[in-house]
């Protein structure tokens, strides 16, 4: 078995350590002997999306994140909503996750248009919502508790029937008011979680590599790992933020 | 007329600091702060008639500032300033209280002020420097200023508060370089033009043009985003460095620079190791010139300068050597990271890592830190991890490729203190801020030494 991880915006969306879940993905394909191969695709590379078999989006600076917005009109966002609407599962993280709804209002009023393949829309505001985190994925995406890093300035609202990613414990979330956390839509996850969100959290790794792997093979074959390290972690925080 | 308010704040911080002194508390805030709850306009009236400089910038501030103060003993002028790295404007404030007399006159012409990106309009407005000098702008605590574009821009504002003085900017950050563009100062640029990186960097803070948004190319990189960057679109470059290393050649634990300027060369000794030291080197001659100091001895000054405080310190305990190497954001961890690759593998690293306040809330940029290419060729008999996310630093270094077996966790000071002194080996303690003020407190203290705001 092998798994074809595309890094989409690798130079553009690289803020806050988000690369460590590629790390995090990969490690873990290679501690179970399951083969991968990661291709980085910058700003600028026209290449097509339908050799891989999962994707990551990280976040970014809004500086850097209008840059984006050409490369996307010029065909990738047509590549990223077929992958999509085909059930590939994407990570995407704060402003990749932003990027995925229909648009967004700067504090002023502007609204600045996205790619639209997903039911939200994000409004900024000048005070960030910044801390330690935690959330419970929704059944769906495994149930398990997340804990991570949020620091984003967007409140995201969720269109009606759009299913969140899981629900607040501790921290703010899409909006800081809804409970919601982040998006669940085909297998794209979306979420504001840095940290980054994927070595602390094994089980919601495993469970986006599980769906990549039952997507193309037909069995989430894994086999359990030694998380004593991250489970160590994962539970520092969970006590801190008091969450059982 | 003088603010009224000025001697019962300067009272109140010096009877401050006496208490915080009898409880052998090291706290370098509290003074500075009643202080200017009481008078707010007070670091403005101490910073009257007192020539300043101001170090700003992500990395490189402490070293650099030691240098300058460095520079003023061996010209035998006298100096206040920040040494015990509290850089926001209430340590500063501080400093200058306890340099003026009751009334808020100074006692000292120069100061020599090393200062926080965040705090830096504020104290920049209030002291009215005559020259100050940014380091470069890398990512760093994104917690606290959001994005590296905003910590670039809250230099800007401060720059703005201050058009008579001469600007000391780094011209192979683009981030830095940029902060010249159409203001009313004098601004002079140094760079490095003898040295290039072995491999282009795995993440850049800055590659975009910052006009047009286009990528940046490089004819030379130093490292991470510094070199000779331009943009190929709208044709934005490095500034043509005023100062620059035209060749760095190692000597000793340091290097021999030759430096080109208006066209004359002349060779200098750099007594720290590696070219971000020389970075540091530069931003202090420029700054140096740009104060009127004596060249001739500020050059020769820099080949009798050694480690700072914390930021590469070597002590010994018991039998175990160690050193001490602070790292608090990416670019700065990959140098030390170097640094511990050449020490071979027959010591044992210690990586500290804390997240209060002061070092970040955010620790996720252990993972933009290239901790891989150090496992990638060696193997560590033991490795130590200490501080408040000891767990994070931990499963970071499983991930890089570490032996999770040979990882210890010490949940104490104590417990840490005696894995150094049985190490059997040398040991290189690698911690973030506070870390390294605990940890070097500790350590310093048992190897006989000071505490650190005792310490130069």
């Amino acid at each position: 078995m092998e798994l074809k991880i595309c890094h989409l915006y690798p130079d553009v969306l690289n803020l806050y350590g988000d690369r460590g879940n590629i790390l995090c993905m990969r490690r873990r394909l290679e501690w179970r002997g399951i083969g991968f191969e990661i291709t980085e695709l910058p700003l600028g590379v026209r290449d097509d999306l339908t050799s891989y078999d999962l994707f990551f989006i990280g976040g970014g600076q809004d500086f850097e994140q209008t840059v984006l917005l050409s490369d996307l009109s010029a065909g990738r966002a047509a590549n990223i909503r077929s992958a999509a609407e085909d059930g590939k599962p994407f990570l995407c993280v704060c402003g990749g996750y932003q990027l995925l709804g229909a648009g967004y209002r700067t504090a002023d009023g502007q609204m600045c248009e996205y790619t639209g393949i997903i039911d939200l829309t994000t409004e900024g505001s000048p005070d960030r919502m910044i801390g330690n985190f935690a959330f419970r994925l929704g059944a769906e995406s495994g149930g398990s508790v997340v804990v991570g890093f949020e620091n984003h300035g967007g409140r995201t609202r969720l269109g009606s029937g759009v299913t969140p990613l899981g629900s607040v414990l501790k921290g703010y979330g899409n909006n800081g008011s809804d409970g919601t956390e982040g998006v669940r839509w085909n297998n794209v996850y979306g979420t504001y979680s840095h940290g980054p969100v994927l070595p602390k959290n094994p089980e919601f790794c495993d469970h986006i590599l599980g769906t990549a792997l039952e997507r193309k093979y037909g069995v989430r074959d894994l086999a359990p790992l030694d998380d004593r390290a991250e489970n160590a972690a994962r539970e520092v925080m969970l006590r801190r933020l008091h969450v059982n | 007329m003088k603010d009224l308010r000025i001697l019962p704040a300067c009272l109140t911080a010096r009877a401050a600091r006496a208490l915080l002194r009898l409880a052998r508390h090291g706290g370098t805030a509290l003074p500075g702060k009643l202080a200017l709850k009481i008078c707010p306009g007070l670091l403005a009236e101490l910073g009257r008639g007192v020539d300043t400089v101001i170090v700003t910038g992500t990395n490189g501030k402490t070293t650099t500032s030691g240098m300058l103060r460095h520079m003023l003993d061996e010209s035998g002028i006298s100096y206040l300033s920040n040494r015990s790295g509290a850089n926001l404007k209430s340590g500063i404030t501080a400093e200058f209280i306890f340099c003026a007399d009751l009334l808020g006159r100074s006692r000292r012409r120069v100061a020599v002020i090393e200062c926080d990106e965040g705090n830096f309009p504020a104290v920049a407005e209030a002291l009215q420097p005559k020259a100050v000098v940014v380091t470069n702008v890398f990512r760093d605590q994104l917690d606290r200023y959001g994005e590296v574009t905003h910590t670039r821009d809250c230099i800007a504002r401060g720059i703005r508060a201050v058009p008579d003085a001469v600007l000391c900017l780094n011209a192979d950050c683009s981030l830095t370089a940029s902060l010249g563009d159409g203001v009313p100062n004098r601004v002079v640029y140094y760079g490095v033009d003898g040295a290039s990186a072995e491999k282009a960097p795995t993440v850049s803070d800055a590659p975009h043009c910052l006009r047009c948004g286009e990528r940046y190319a490089y004819r030379r990189h130093t490292f991470a985003h510094l070199g000779d960057w331009y943009c190929p679109n709208c044709g934005a470059a490095r500034p043509l460095p005023d100062l620059s290393a035209e060749e760095i050649v190692p000597e000793g634990p340091g290097s021999r620079v030759t430096l080109r300027e208006n066209g004359t060369r002349r060779a200098v000794t750099v007594a720290l190791p590696a070219v971000y030291n020389v970075y540091n080197a530069l931003s202090a001659l420029t700054a140096a010139r740009a104060m009127g100091w004596d060249m001739s001895v500020c050059e020769s000054s820099l080949a009798g300068f050694g480690a700072m405080f914390g930021r590469m310190e070597s002590m010994v305990l018991g039998d175990t050597p160690v050193r001490i190497v602070l790292v608090k954001n990416p670019a700065g961890c990959d140098r030390a990271l170097e640094y511990l690759a050449t020490l071979g593998d027959d010591v044992m690293p210690v990586f500290c890592l804390n997240d209060n306040l002061n070092d970040g809330t955010d620790i996720s940029w252990i993972y933009d830190a290239d901790y891989e290419s150090l496992f990638a060729a060696r193997r560590y008999e033991r490795i130590g991890v200490f501080g408040i996310r000891a767990q994070d630093m931990r499963l970071r270094l499983k991930y890089a490729g570490a032996d999770d077996s040979a990882v210890e966790v010490y949940s104490s000071l104590d417990e840490l203190a005696d894995a150094v002194k049985n190490a059997g080996r040398p040991v290189c303690v690698l911690p973030n801020y506070t870390a390294m003020l605990a940890v070097r407190d500790k350590l310093s203290s048992l190897a006989g030494g000071g505490k650190f705001w005792e310490a130069n």
